[in-house]
């Protein structure tokens, strides 16, 4: 089997040079090559020829002179095998003869092996390059992959070292803002906390001051209302004392006859009570007696 | 919120009601906000603009004006409408009413000229409209009692009579 491909492999290789160089070998075989063609007569002959030995049926029937009912015993695989080839050619032996003639030829010549081997390197270096190349292509690939790694890195590096550089730049800016204010009083944005500071200031003491104006004014009002409180305190204090005087001085005989009039009115009162009380009693104590009598 | 009316700004505008409206249904609007003089024309120059509305269902009308000083409206207070501030005095409160704010137009010739960038007002104030052009300046802003406004003449807070409050008067806190 493995010989057997290997001669397969070698045939495909040299193929072409082969067959430039089987062409004047050839020309000693034509002789051959006309015997094999006239190969496919011979069975019709032996086919012939068994007729022949089959005289006695046909001396007497033209049908099987004939060859009778199966004419001449041609199967299904038969009739195909000859409608792919019409004339009989016995390819096996011209195969056969074929190969032993390549092998006489190819294995007794040094040359083909020359061409053979040479064949066999320049295949073989046929794949080295393709593997180099491939190789090549893959150290490509990995280059690009790499540089393009640094690339990034690069543009990294750089975005942060101008973002550092930026930021020292404010700094330095503020710094310069701050200096030139605390030299000139002028005030900038980077001063603007001072700013904040001096408005807060400025809005405390506002407030300072209004809250002070409020406390003034509602303790002036305080002290008018105390002041007005004290007034009408003072006009009550005085109201009730020239009450009292009038009253000690020029009211004490009314007061006296209304104390007369009121001792008189509260006696009189209590005999009404009183007299109530004993008539209601005398009326209780009838109301028994007749009682008493009717039983 | 209940505001007095102290006084108004220089500009008025009014939107009169259209003739095709029925009756009394919709009835005209004025409008009045700060402004400064520019040649011989008041112009806003608002640096905040904003408005106060009264209706003349309010009971206000453009020629006497003046009537409306110290009275106390009731209002829902400044708001911001479209961007603008708005003061919308809804209607007129009975005689005696003691306010909660009081409504001042302010000028350089009250209070000194005002610097906007620093502290020149109370939290509590609010500022309804701001003009300021040509070196002049003019403010609506609604105070509370004892609010102040700082300017360069100093510090004036909006003093209420004790007796007629809805009266008050800027009065500069002298320290």
């Amino acid at each position: 089997m493995h010989r057997n491909s290997f001669v397969f492999v070698a045939l495909m290789a040299v193929g072409p040079a082969l067959i430039g160089q089987s062409r004047p070998q050839d020309e000693p075989s034509a002789p051959k090559s006309s015997q094999q063609q006239q190969a496919p007569a011979q069975p019709q002959r032996h086919r012939r020829q068994e007729s022949d030995q089959r005289v006695p049926a046909a001396q007497y029937s033209p049908l099987a002179a004939q060859g009778g009912y199966t004419r001449g015993g041609t199967s299904p695989l038969d009739a195909m095998v000859h409608a792919f080839n019409p004339r009989d050619v016995n390819l096996g032996a011209v195969w056969e003869e074929r190969r032993r003639v390549w092998l006489e030829n190819a294995g007794a010549n040094r040359y083909f092996w020359y061409s053979f081997g040479a064949t066999i390197l320049v295949i073989l270096s046929w794949f080295a390059l393709a593997w180099v190349q491939n190789d090549r292509v893959r150290e490509r690939w990995q280059l690009a992959e790499h540089a393009a790694d640094a690339l990034r890195y690069a543009e990294y590096c750089k975005r942060r070292a101008k973002e550092a550089i930026d930021r020292y730049n404010l700094h330095i800016e503020t710094c310069n803002r701050v200096i030139e204010s605390g030299e000139s009083g002028i005030a900038t944005p980077e001063t603007a906390n001072l700013e904040d500071y001096k408005r807060e200031l400025q809005r405390l003491k506002s407030d300072n001051d209004a809250k002070e104006l409020q406390v003034t004014r509602l303790s002036e009002q305080l002290e008018q209302k105390a002041a007005e409180l004290n007034s009408l305190t003072e006009r009550v204090t005085g109201a009730e004392q020239r009450l009292k005087t009038r009253t000690a001085a020029g009211s004490d005989s009314a007061n006296a006859a209304l104390v007369e009039r009121i001792q008189r009115l509260e006696a009189e009162n209590r005999r009404l009570k009183q007299g109530k009380a004993v008539a209601a009693k005398t009326a209780t104590t009838a109301d028994n007696r007749t009682g008493a009598e009717e039983d | 919120m209940l505001v007095a009316m102290q006084s108004f700004g220089s500009i008025w505008t009014a939107r009169v009601a259209s003739a095709g409206c029925a009756g009394s249904a919709r009835r005209s609007a004025y409008y009045n906000t700060s402004g400064v003089l520019a040649g011989s024309k008041l112009r806003n120059r608002s640096c905040i603009y904003g408005h106060v509305r009264v209706d003349e269902c309010a009971g206000f009308h453009p020629q006497f004006a003046d009537r409306l000083i110290h009275r106390v409206f009731e209002s829902e207070g400044v708001t911001v409408w479209n961007g603008r501030n708005k003061l919308f005095l809804r209607q007129l409160t009975p005689d005696g009413t003691p306010p909660d704010v009081y409504l001042f137009r302010i000028r350089p010739a009250d209070t000194g000229w005002i610097d906007r960038a620093g502290a020149w007002k109370c939290d509590a104030a609010q500022v309804v409209s701001f003009s300021e052009g040509n070196g002049q300046q003019e403010a609506l802003i609604v105070l509370p009692p004892f609010g102040w406004v700082h300017g360069t003449h100093g510090t004036f807070c909006a003093e209420p009579r004790w007796d007629r409050t809805w009266m008050a008067v800027l009065s500069r806190a002298v320290k």
